[in-house]
């Protein structure tokens, strides 16, 4: 991992980190909502 | 928080990236869109695909330095400590007692709890009174008095048990073998455990000045093992008690699982909640603590904890409030007992003849030796008369019992006395404490006399009972005015109805929430750490590689 990344995380304070979890989180949730089902997809076509 | 981190860009690219991602194309036939559609989608779940495993990588490395975190910030279970530390006090609390001279023998060598166990109030199995049996030889064998057939010898009924009893003493089947013969004497002996415990009672008088020799040569043996002085034990056990329990307060471990257990809630505890701000107002006097000075403030945190401890003794001041009201009647009676005791005594002496000369009689009768002509009928005769002279002899002594805290009040109190030294010398009538205690708890079904003998004395020899020893037990007094009043001339702003009997438990709760978060404050983990670790502990844990550690990519 990113050195950078790594510096950041041990910089950031308690509630920053915990935030900043969440936020990971919530983009996780993010990305796995706009992942695109192409196969029920092309069912529905059908 | 700076947004510019890594990982927010990467958020804020991904987004922008994803939201803008060209899916669709306006020129075409529909099969050229649809082609489009299906490789545009492709390309971009490939990116998401991707940015996926970089997000999880992300989320497992904020985890670890979390995690690493709380691991450094976790208090210790110091539980096995404190455990060791109440058994020093136990042993402290033995040692109050067998140096006092205000308990008899029978007391501090714990037969008075082995005779009462067995009164026949009491439920007692045959097995328990074996038991009692086996404690009450043994604790004679360390005083080196070694009991035979010949101490048991104060109704034919103890002595046919006994004789058994001191024959198979050592079997592991005793109940068993002496079950029959306990049948044979219940028909003919309904009484038997009466029988039982008048002869211990017996015996304990019989080997007085031996017992007494033995507790003066455990004393001195104690005293070196324990390196106690005598004389300081009382002070040191104070202190130690208050050290102890002051420890236990501050004591992050505790208040972190609290939190952790739900048992409190946190938010409730940190800086600028609505609950925490009204319960440190409560008891100021203009009803804002925070206008306080930083002076005022330490003064009333002080008070604070000061008034809790008080609280804590108040509250079992009003559990036995009836001992005092009984205690302060009895001394108002003292006079119209004096010599009662010794009356009572010396009539028991003379009951006590008349049993053993029935006993004698009973044995002539039943054939004392070879060639001795058995009186059958004489010997039942004198079964009968041997029942009715012990019910006789168990009235006297109940009576006796009832007697002896007239003696102690007599020889212990004064019209000076404290409301501590009245509780106290209650304390030295094992007797009176048993019964008061057994009339007074009769419709708890959890009631355990030792148990509420073992808090009773918790409570007399709290180190923060102060006003116990301020307070004239026999002059007029309402305890909540002065313990009010107290508080109030040291700056706290208390009613008198915040310490009623009724009210005292929901000040007790204000009261400990303030103590706790002033007691976190002065401990080594504070609350915004407590906050951190239970926020920590909410969140889903991600498994840790064998290195301890979270593998990531």
């Amino acid at each position: 991992m990113d050195s950078q990344v790594i510096n950041e995380l041990v910089s950031l304070n308690n509630n920053q980190l915990l935030q900043l979890y969440a936020d990971v989180l919530k983009h996780l949730d993010f990305l796995d909502s706009n992942i695109i089902d192409l196969e029920s997809d092309g069912q529905n076509d059908e | 928080m700076n947004n510019e981190t890594v990982i927010k860009k990467n958020i804020q690219i991904n987004e922008t990236h994803i939201r803008d991602f060209p899916l669709t194309i306006s020129n075409g036939t529909k099969r050229m869109k649809e082609k489009f559609y299906r490789n545009a989608a492709n390309e971009r779940n490939k990116y998401i695909e991707k940015e996926k495993k970089k997000f999880h990588a992300y989320q497992k490395r904020i985890y670890y330095e979390l995690n690493s975190r709380v691991e450094k910030l976790l208090p210790i279970d110091q539980s096995d400590h404190y455990q060791e530390e109440k058994e020093r006090l136990r042993v402290m609390e033995s040692l109050l007692q067998f140096f006092s001279s205000s308990f008899n023998s029978s007391y501090k060598l714990g037969f008075s709890s082995l005779i009462y166990s067995i009164r026949e109030d009491h439920d007692v199995s045959l097995a328990e009174i074996n038991s009692v049996l086996k404690q009450f030889l043994s604790i004679c064998q360390s005083a080196s008095v070694v009991l035979t057939i010949h101490d048991f010898s104060y109704s034919m009924f103890v002595e046919k048990y006994m004789t058994v009893f001191l024959q198979n003493q050592s079997e592991e089947q005793l109940n068993d073998l002496i079950k029959q013969t306990f049948e044979e004497i219940y028909w003919e002996c309904p009484e038997f455990t009466r029988h039982i415990r008048l002869n211990l009672l017996f015996i304990l008088r019989k080997y007085q000045k031996e017992f007494d020799l033995y507790i003066e040569r455990k004393k001195k043996q104690m005293m070196i093992e324990q390196h106690i002085d005598q004389d300081k034990i009382l002070s040191e056990y104070m202190q130690k008690r208050k050290s102890l329990l002051k420890e236990i307060a501050k004591d992050p471990f505790y208040h972190l699982n609290n939190f952790l257990d739900k048992k409190k809630n946190i938010l409730d505890y940190l800086n600028g909640a609505p609950t925490r701000i009204k319960n440190f107002n409560q008891f100021t006097f203009d009803g804002n603590y925070d206008q306080l000075s930083s002076l005022e403030q330490k003064k009333y945190q002080d008070e604070i904890v000061n008034f809790s401890d008080t609280l804590q003794v108040l509250k079992e001041y009003y559990r036995y409030e009836f001992v005092i009201l009984d205690m302060i009647e009895k001394f108002r009676k003292k006079d119209e007992s004096k010599g009662a005791y010794e009356q009572k005594l010396k009539e028991i002496q003379k009951v006590e003849k008349k049993r053993s000369k029935l006993y004698q009689e009973y044995r002539k009768a039943a054939g004392g030796g070879f060639f001795k002509k058995v009186h059958k009928e004489k010997s039942e005769s004198l079964k009968l008369q041997m029942n009715t002279q012990i019910n006789h002899l168990h009235q006297l002594y109940q009576e006796l019992d009832d007697l002896e805290i007239m003696v102690k009040i007599q020889e212990q109190l004064t019209d000076s006395s404290s409301l501590e030294d009245l509780l106290l010398t209650s304390f030295c009538s094992y007797p009176y404490m048993n019964r008061i205690f057994n009339e007074h708890f009769s419709e708890d079904d959890t009631f355990s006399f030792s148990r509420e003998l073992e808090r009773y004395f918790q409570f007399l020899y709290n180190p923060d009972n102060v006003f116990l020893r301020r307070v004239h037990a026999f002059a007029e007094y309402d305890i909540s005015s002065v313990v009010a009043e107290k508080y109030r001339l040291l700056g706290l702003n208390i009613s008198k109805t915040d310490v009623f009997k009724d009210l005292i438990d929901t000040t007790i709760e204000v009261v400990s929430f303030i103590t706790c978060i002033l007691f976190i404050e002065a401990g080594s983990l504070s609350l915004d750490d407590m906050y951190f670790i239970s926020r920590f502990k909410a969140i889903e844990p991600i498994p840790m590689d064998d290195e301890g550690s979270i593998d990531v990519i």
